[in-house]
């Protein structure tokens, strides 16, 4: 076996250095690019989103235990031959899920289910990150075996593409092209750093990649969209925004899905009339969402009515506008409009109180994103800046002949949470429900909302007096109600966002897979089943190492799998934290991510360059991790600092590069096996994904998930003082 | 019982109903569990050896073991006898506008008691129903309502017409058929909305009984009928062809799904073969897919292609066609094929004016097809 071993001489060790920086580098770019690509393919939900994840921790963690075994023989050459793999594979990965609804049969513009979803993550994740699992053993082979230095290198790397590609390729920059850039970066650094006999193959494939991923991105895309006629794509920081042209028609959708079509009445009326029409006057109007689909021209044909248009994405509204009708632009141009760009949750925290009116016209509550709007908390945020009497106002989508039980809960879920912050609630039947809520009453009653309409002067296609009387006939209206009024249903809150739990049931029960019936299973289980239980056959399980005489190997592996667990959860919920306190702010999210990388490198540096035993400083580690954790859990029912998040994060990675460090040197002591303890951290963080933030942090909340995760640490701190401190391995 | 009590009760059996909400309701058992499935006996099929049967409802044909379930769902092989599990147990009861079915040269103005069960012998993937289509009845919520009381409900609220309508009415045909026996003898019309995936045998019986069918015509290609109906077209054109021949009134509506069935060249096949086959009198409604279901992701159907469909079906000799799902278009109104005035004006489910008079224009006199009265 070559070794690479880093030397008195700056350059040799740079050299040395490389490669697994750029392991790094690359495992992050991939992935955040993934996720990107993959949330534009498939529906982005929140299940989906952590399929993704959940895969891709999965066969990294597979390729790190199974190339353990097997690379004692390797060559930088070998290295860098796997590199240039690994760039070929991604390109064909990412261009096998561009075209993914062919491969599938389905139709551009046809739902998919999660079995697809799950299947096409797990496929994509195979083919880019277990070779990348792979290849944190063949570098810690050519390290001398030294693989926490590689941890280290691997988690600089990672640190350097959170933040590259968070502030410097995607808002400059489309996914394909700051894909493209950063293979060419990263392949060339590559054969650079690892110097294979044969350079000229390598540079070639990854020119190559990195010239197809630049100059294919726009042609695959209308390929894949056909027949349906793409006009213009544009990656932006919030996602892709895609305009189709049907005839005369420009549908706007983001990361797949329709935001709006124009010109369509019907749902810009209903945004809109049937808020404004509840009281005599609404003169300051706050919209979130909506604004070029027509809503707020539909409040424009109120002369007195001034209106403030709250978007997240400039790029998507100015993309939006390019391609719409002069009409559309007037609006949004009227003095009477005031677009802003920013977080509408964010913004309603900093508004000054005395609105008529507050819509929301968003995407449906299917991640945790967007369920931010319709939680308990916005609630009461909506009702701080409401004037007196003021209406709230929020549409989503249903069925206009059938509640569904699954249909239902969500349903009956929103209007309980909306009825213990307003003391009138009324939900507008239809194919969409539009409920509105108040401190004052309301009325849906059609020749109300009719004669309103009239004597404002309003002229509508769909709200109106000829439509109405059908939609809201009693029969309607009282079969919603009866569906609504339920009491036995846990509340939509921030840091238990149950909402888009039940809205994943709703979308799951489309297909005709296991899906629905297996998330209905974990809607049912009582909370003690999926908590608690496996806390106690974890301490059970951990009962035989514990009182064995001299320990086995693996049983220092037992703090990495805690803290692959518990880091990805901290990393997840802090986010959730941040959002739900602070809003949805690209640049801060991007940072906080980049902070947990820098505090993992950091730890992982101290660690490595400590002399004393780092087998003894485990349980202090360990027990500063458990600190952090209740401090986490203290600040989730008060006022955030701004600082706090960042802080949590950059701590909660700093302690857990430092133990894993430690963990992982007591180890090697005692077992050859260079990828054990990086495999163990990664499917550790896979199970925290799959089960954490699918399905116990909307069920049953962050404020239960943290707990149980004190009491992981602390089973766990209890096995390292027993385990470690009086027995040798 | 207490209104809010007696609504909630109400909702676990899936049923309230009426304008006149209490009175209507007490007529019916919904308190307490929902009702069982209903075991009654089959009709248009016929037993083999070894327990088996062949269904003879729809060109599906299923051949079913004991304890199977033909497609649809709602029908099953019980010892070598075929139930019906829906009879007398309708999962969605409304009421709504006759136009809205759309039925536009039937009773304008009136309205109907929608009548719908658990399941479908088709699978669209722009189904506005699928959460009852697409389930079986034992996973949604049904309720009590025997035929006689259909009926007595339609009565009550003073409906023109029962519409069977929703899912397929046709995979609850033995529900449907005695459902209409008891609503005719209340002088009730009798309407079936369908996909027209029927043989050609109980279709024949059920023409007996219903005053008026509208038809929806998915797309005039087998291939698409094959890959987004799960269906056949030849057997929908039949029906088509068996409808306009009886007594019963005859609509059909073109749901125009973007890139999927609105290239002219098959809206004009469409028309042509209307008037070919069925008559150029027959209306035919272009309407406006939003975006449901599974292709929830596809943009709606600009009017402007709606416009240029109707146009093409003008153009084809068609003389009553609309555009529909447009409220306030122009394309909704009826106009005289002689004369050419507006003589019925709508907007969205509303009559604005009604100018014929006996079946004729007030105009010029000239007939228009139609059961007006």
């Amino acid at each position: 076996m070559q070794v690479l071993r880093p030397s008195s001489s700056r350059r040799l060790e740079l050299k040395a250095s490389t490669p697994p920086f750029l392991l790094g580098f690359m495992a992050t770019s991939f992935q955040v690019y993934l996720l990107r690509e993959f949330s534009a393919q498939f529906y982005g939900n929140e299940l989906n989103y952590g399929f993704v994840l959940a895969a891709w921790l999965l066969w990294g963690g597979l390729g790190s235990l199974l190339a353990g075994r097997r690379s004692r023989r390797t060559s930088p050459a070998t290295l860098a031959l796997i590199y240039t793999v690994i760039q070929i594979l991604l390109f064909g990965g990412f261009l096998f899920l561009r075209f993914s609804r062919h491969l599938l049969g389905l139709l551009p513009g046809e739902a998919v289910g999660m079995t697809p979803a799950l299947g096409y993550s797990l496929f994509l994740s195979l083919l880019v990150n277990f070779p990348l699992g792979v290849c944190f053993v063949v570098n810690a082979r050519l390290l001398g075996g030294d693989s926490s230095r590689v941890y280290f290198l691997e988690s600089l790397g990672a640190t350097l593409a959170g933040v590259g590609v968070h502030f410097v390729l995607i808002p400059y920059f489309s996914n394909w092209t700051g894909l493209g850039l950063v293979t060419l970066v990263s392949g060339l650094a590559a054969v650079l750093s690892l110097k294979p006999k044969r350079p000229a193959l390598p540079v070639a494939a990854t020119i190559l990649v990195a010239g197809l991923f630049t100059a294919a991105d726009v042609h695959t895309q209308k390929l894949a969209w056909r027949p349906l006629n793409l006009v213009r794509a544009v990656d932006t920081r919030f996602g892709k925004v895609q305009i189709f042209r049907t005839d005369g028609q420009v549908t706007c959708a983001a990361n797949g899905l329709p935001v709006f079509s124009y010109p369509d009445p019907a749902s810009a009326e209903e945004t809109v009339h049937f808020a404004m029409v509840q009281r005599p006057e609404m003169r300051k109007v706050l919209l979130i969402g909506g604004s070029a689909g027509g809503a707020a021209a539909e409040i424009l044909k109120y002369p007195l009515t001034e209106v403030e248009c709250i978007e997240l994405d400039p790029v998507m509204i100015e993309t939006a506008l390019e391609y719409l009708p002069a009409e559309a632009r007037k609006a949004l141009e009227n003095p009477r409009v005031k677009l802003v760009f920013d977080d509408g949750r964010r913004y309603i925290k900093k508004a000054i109180p005395g609105y008529d009116a507050v819509m929301v016209s968003l995407p449906e509550p299917a991640t945790a994103q967007v369920n931010r709007f319709y939680t308990l908390e916005f609630f009461m945020e909506v009702k701080r800046i409401l004037a007196e009497g003021g209406v709230f106002s929020l549409t989503v989508a249903s069925a206009e002949n059938y509640i569904s039980p699954d249909l239902g809960r969500f349903l009956a879920g929103l209007n309980r949470t909306l009825s213990l912050v307003f003391s009138e609630v009324e939900a507008v039947p239809g194919s969409n429900n539009v409920f509105l809520a108040s401190d004052e009453p309301l009325s849906i009653d059609p020749l109300f909302i009719a004669g309103k309409l009239e004597t404002s002067g309003v002229k509508n296609v769909f709200v109106n007096r000829e439509m109405l009387p059908a939609r809201l006939n009693p029969l309607r209206t009282e079969y919603l109600k009866a569906k609504l009024d339920r009491d036995d249903l846990p509340v939509n809150r921030d840091f238990t966002p149950v909402g888009y739990f039940f809205h994943s049931i709703w979308w799951a029960a489309q297909f005709k897979g296991p899906e629905a019936g297996l998330l209905r299973f974990f809607a049912g289980q009582p909370r003690g089943r999926i908590l608690d239980l496996p806390l106690l056959l974890f301490a059970l399980l951990l009962i035989p190492f514990a009182a064995a005489r001299r320990n086995r190997p693996s049983a220092y592996l037992v703090p990495v799998a805690v803290l692959g667990i518990t880091s990805i959860v901290v990393e997840m919920s802090v986010i959730m934290i941040f959002q739900a306190s602070f809003g949805y702010l690209y640049g801060r999210i991007s940072l906080l991510l980049g902070l947990f990388m820098a505090g993992l490198s950091a730890g992982s540096f101290i660690a490595i360059k400590s002399r004393s035993n780092l087998g003894r400083r485990l349980p202090a580690v360990q027990a500063l991790k458990i600190l952090l954790l209740i401090f986490i859990l203290s600040a989730l029912d008060r006022p955030l600092a701004e600082f706090l998040p960042f802080t949590f994060l950059f701590l909660e990675g700093a302690l857990c590069g430092y133990l894993f460090v430690a963990a992982n040197r007591t180890f090697q002591k005692s077992a050859d096996h260079p990828g054990a303890a990086y495999a163990v951290d990664l499917l550790g963080s896979f199970f925290g994904v799959l089960i954490a933030s699918s399905i116990i942090i909307p069920l049953w909340g962050v404020p239960a998930l943290t707990i149980r995760l004190i009491w992981l640490n602390l089973i766990c701190l209890a096995f390292i003082l027993v385990s470690f401190r009086t027995k040798t391995a | 019982m207490k209104r809010r009590l007696f609504l909630k009760n109400a909702a676990g059996t899936g049923l309230v109903i009426g304008t006149r909400l209490p009175e209507f309701c007490s007529d019916l058992a919904l308190a307490g569990p929902p009702p069982k499935l209903s075991h009654v006996e089959a009709r248009y099929y016929r037993k083999l050896p070894d327990r088996e049967i062949i269904c003879d409802l729809c060109p599906r044909k299923c051949r079913l073991g004991d304890k199977e379930r033909g497609y649809c769902g709602v029908r099953e092989n019980i010892g070598g006898t075929y139930y019906t599990l829906v009879y007398g147990r309708p999962c969605s009861v409304n009421l709504d506008p006759i136009e809205k079915k759309p039925f536009f040269h039937f009773l304008p103005g009136t309205t109907t008691l929608s009548v719908a069960t658990a399941g479908c012998n088709l699978n669209c993937k722009f189904c506005q129903n699928w959460e009852i289509s697409q389930f079986r009845p034992e996973q949604v919520e049904n309720f009590d309502l025997p035929p006689e009381q259909v009926a007595v409900q339609a009565e009550k609220n003073r409906c023109s017409a029962v519409a069977y309508t929703y899912t397929e009415p046709i995979i609850f045909f033995e529900y449907m058929y005695d459902s209409a026996l008891e609503v005719r003898k209340k002088k009730i019309r009798n309407l079936v909305v369908t996909a027209g995936y029927v043989n050609q045998d109980p279709l024949n019986d059920l023409l007996e009984v219903v005053d008026a069918v509208k038809v929806d015509l998915k797309a005039f290609s087998e291939d698409f009928y094959k890959e987004y109906v799960r269906g056949e077209l030849k057997p929908v054109l039949e029906t088509i062809k068996t409808v306009a021949k009886s007594r019963a009134w005859l609509e059909i509506v073109y749901l125009v799904i973007p890139t999927l069935n609105d290239k002219p060249e098959e809206i004009r096949q469409t028309a042509r073969w209307v008037k070919n086959e069925v008559g150029d009198h027959v209306p035919v409604h272009f309407s406006r897919f939003q975006p449901m279901y599974l292709l929830k992701n596809l943009p709606p159907t600009p009017v402007s292609t709606l416009e240029l469909a109707r146009e093409i079906a003008l153009e084809e000799g068609l003389k009553f066609v609309y555009v529909g799902n447009v409220p306030g278009h122009e394309g909704e109104n009826t106009f005289c094929p002689a004369c050419g005035r507006k003589i019925i004006g709508r907007f969205g489910y509303r009559i604005e004016n009604m100018d014929i008079v006996e079946g004729k224009c007030r105009y010029c006199g000239h007939p228009v097809p139609g059961v007006w009265s």
